[in-house]
């Protein structure tokens, strides 16, 4: 038998029958897994830095409760997305308030090259109020492809689209996001 | 790389570190100002957020989500796979209800003083609107409201009744 260290992580799926089962220590193994892409996506979408840690919680939470409906035609994680965006969506809604896009400055990245850094807070300040102005699709593929990395496949199950129409939408968002940043 | 410009499924491939580029693309991005610019929004694309989501705790988040689905778990939801459990606890808050209501139930009143009833009572605090109205249709209406008006009065009771009737005040 193979120490405990040595042994591979469990897939999300096998988590996720693990929790169906009664582990609650898969609900906490999966929330460490995908916490941090869940928040990234979250802000990139729009979601006010200060709401991140409730909108993560209330992801999962919903996610956990409703995981009788993941039959695994989209991965766990892109699952876990679609339910964070729409819940961003109506938070916000509930909330009568407006996604903040404009960010300050100590909500951006870290780095020892001060010089590095200020074209990097700038390039995020455009990138972000561009994509602020992106429909809602456009914004989402263009995350989920070029900040999640995820395949055309996996956001047309995670977004109910067709993997073509999710192309053209990443191609749009590319475009628009370029002429808004020139 | 097409004609003009590289691919952007290749800039997408590069910024996720699953290809480099060749000598000749990396002379074209160097020359390219419209690739270079679609190079830079996906390299920040892809490191954007960073720092925000840095500040949500996935130890704190586990911890709160585990207790809130421990706390919330008798809340019966759609999608949850155990609808037989759920409606067998529906039945027997009903007929706990239903005995508790109902005069001259087989309860007896010292069961009904052991603070049995306040179990029932927390487990309807966690039905939502919709599963109180389920519960409400499982309960029938009194037998005849009459019968509880007519009930016999004090004085025609037995004194175990009496005993009894007493006992359930204390």
């Amino acid at each position: 038998m193979r120490p405990l260290s040595e042994e591979s992580p469990r897939s999300d799926p096998d988590l996720v029958d693990a929790f169906r089962s009664g582990e609650e220590s898969a609900a906490t193994e999966l929330v460490h897994r995908h916490a941090g892409a869940l928040g990234r996506y979250l802000y990139g979408v729009g979601a006010d830095p200060a709401d991140l840690e409730d909108l993560v919680q209330e992801t999962f939470f919903k996610a956990f409760r409703a995981l009788g409906g993941w039959r695994g035609e989209a991965t766990f994680r892109s699952w876990l997305f679609r339910i964070g965006g729409n819940l961003r969506k109506d938070w916000y809604r509930k909330h009568g308030r407006r996604v903040v896009l404009p960010i300050e400055d100590q909500d951006l990245a870290d780095s020892s090259d001060p010089e590095g850094e200020a074209g990097a807070t700038e390039m995020e300040r455009k990138l972000r109020e561009g994509l602020g102005q992106l429909p809602r699709l456009q914004r989402e593929v263009f995350l989920l492809r070029a900040q999640q990395g995820l395949e055309y496949e996996e956001i047309c199950a995670a977004l109910g689209t067709t993997p073509g129409s999710a192309r053209v939408h990443y191609h749009h968002a590319v475009r628009r996001l370029k002429e808004l940043m020139k | 790389m097409n004609d003009s410009h590289l691919d952007s499924e290749r800039l997408l491939a590069v910024v996720q570190g699953q290809a480099r580029w060749s000598a000749e693309e990396a002379e074209h991005l160097e020359q390219c100002a419209e690739c270079r610019l679609e190079w830079n929004l996906v390299r920040a694309t892809r490191s954007l957020g960073r720092a925000p989501a840095g500040r949500v705790v996935p130890a704190r988040a586990a911890a709160t989500v585990v207790h809130r689905l421990r706390t919330e778990e008798q809340v019966p939801a759609s999608v949850r796979s155990f609808p037989a459990r759920w409606l067998v606890g529906l039945a027997a808050v009903a007929a706990i209800v239903f005995a508790v209501l109902i005069p001259g139930g087989t309860m007896p009143p010292d069961a009904a003083a052991s603070g049995n009833e306040m179990a029932v009572l927390h487990e309807l605090d966690g039905l939502s609107e919709a599963e109180l109205e389920i519960v409400l249709e499982t309960i029938p209406p009194p037998a005849d409201a009459a019968t509880h008006v007519e009930a016999a009065p004090i004085g025609e009771l037995s004194a175990t009744d009496l005993e009894r009737m007493l006992h359930s005040m204390e």
